[in-house]
């Protein structure tokens, strides 16, 4: 069990992106505008958003929101595996 | 013990501590209120409230299902009840911001850590599936915490939280879990199919928790964390013992 390996990416999974939240984040009642935001964001390259590990069908719009923009930041932060968005 | 045994007792202790978190969470909503803290964050604190009841009957269930008799660690309703040691300032808003350290940053955190691990360790079961979906609850009430205390310190000057955070982590952490146990985990494999972190991961698991996840988040915030260095330093569990039988003091 490599304990060091999970827990190392807490750190993004739960400090950084949580400044989504604090700036005033995405939330399930900001509906029309995740998905806005979605729409602009997949019209970029997936390749940038292509290793969020594991696509989970039971996340909701404002998690792969989230997982989007943490991803963006240049690292695989999610802690799920394999391959997300194809 | 053996393992069946004490994955139950796990599985009832769990039960338990989701039931005061959701107390906690409780708690903690009446205080935004008061505050008049964003609504979005009080709708996240009463998602939490909502999970933490869900997590207790999952865990209790999962107690029962092991064996356990009742599936809550304390049935008869009694509550483990400590004396905040912030409970005596004056400022409501410094203990409003005391709590959600305690309870989202370190609480939280540390189960959200645990609970990523574990399911690391089972993802294609049954229980896996349950650690995933409590684990994404946990990731969300860490990061509420976090959310929280970014959105104070551009407000408010934080650096009072760090008289604290040796008392909030020694209240947090039972000793009797990191330190070595008479028990005979024999399979610990079969122990990590049920759920539960035999105690030669448990350190490590938590020592890699305080020093590369919450000390740098505290210092993120401008919040100093030699007090809590010096309680993580004198526990005689900070000493991890590693699989391959290795000794090694977690470095800070």
């Amino acid at each position: 069990m490599n304990i060091k390996t999970n827990v190392k990416k807490m750190f993004k999974v739960l400090v950084l992106s949580s400044s989504l939240i604090a700036a005033g984040g995405l939330q399930a009642e900001d509906k029309k505008e995740c998905e806005l935001e979605l729409r602009n964001k997949l019209k970029t390259p997936l390749k940038s958003v292509s290793c969020l590990d594991e696509y989970d069908k039971d996340m909701t719009l404002a998690e792969i929101l989230d997982a989007i923009e943490v991803k963006e930041e240049g690292q695989c932060l999610t802690p799920f595996c394999n391959c997300w968005l194809g | 013990m053996n393992n069946k045994k004490i994955s139950a007792s796990t599985w009832a202790q769990r039960a338990q501590a989701e039931l005061g978190a959701q107390k906690r969470f409780q708690h903690l909503i009446k205080e935004f209120v008061d505050h008049k803290i964003k609504p979005k964050i009080i709708r996240l604190a009463v998602e939490a409230y909502n999970d933490e009841r869900k997590h207790a009957l999952i865990c209790a269930d999962i107690a029962r299902n092991l064996g356990h008799e009742t599936g809550y660690e304390l049935p008869d309703g009694s509550e483990r009840s400590f004396v905040k040691p912030w409970a005596h300032l004056k400022d409501s808003r410094k203990k409003l911001v005391l709590d959600m350290v305690f309870m989202c940053c370190i609480t939280e955190t540390i189960n959200a850590s645990l609970l990523n691990t574990l399911y690391a360790y089972s993802k294609k079961s049954e229980l896996g599936k349950i650690l995933n979906q409590i684990f994404k609850d946990e990731v969300k009430h860490g990061k509420l915490g976090w959310a929280f205390l970014s959105a104070e310190s551009k407000i408010n000057s934080c650096g009072y939280i760090s008289e604290y955070l040796p008392e909030m982590f020694e209240l947090a952490i039972n000793d009797d879990l990191l330190l070595p146990i008479v028990t005979h985990e024999a399979n610990q494999s079969d122990l990590l199919k049920k759920g539960v972190l035999p105690v030669s991961y448990r350190r490590e698991q938590f020592n890699e928790t305080f020093i590369t996840v919450i000390l740098p988040a505290f210092n993120k915030f401008n919040i100093d964390t030699r007090g809590a260095k010096s309680w993580h330093q004198n526990k005689k569990w900070a000493k991890t013992t590693r699989l391959d039988g290795s000794n090694k003091r977690a470095s800070l």
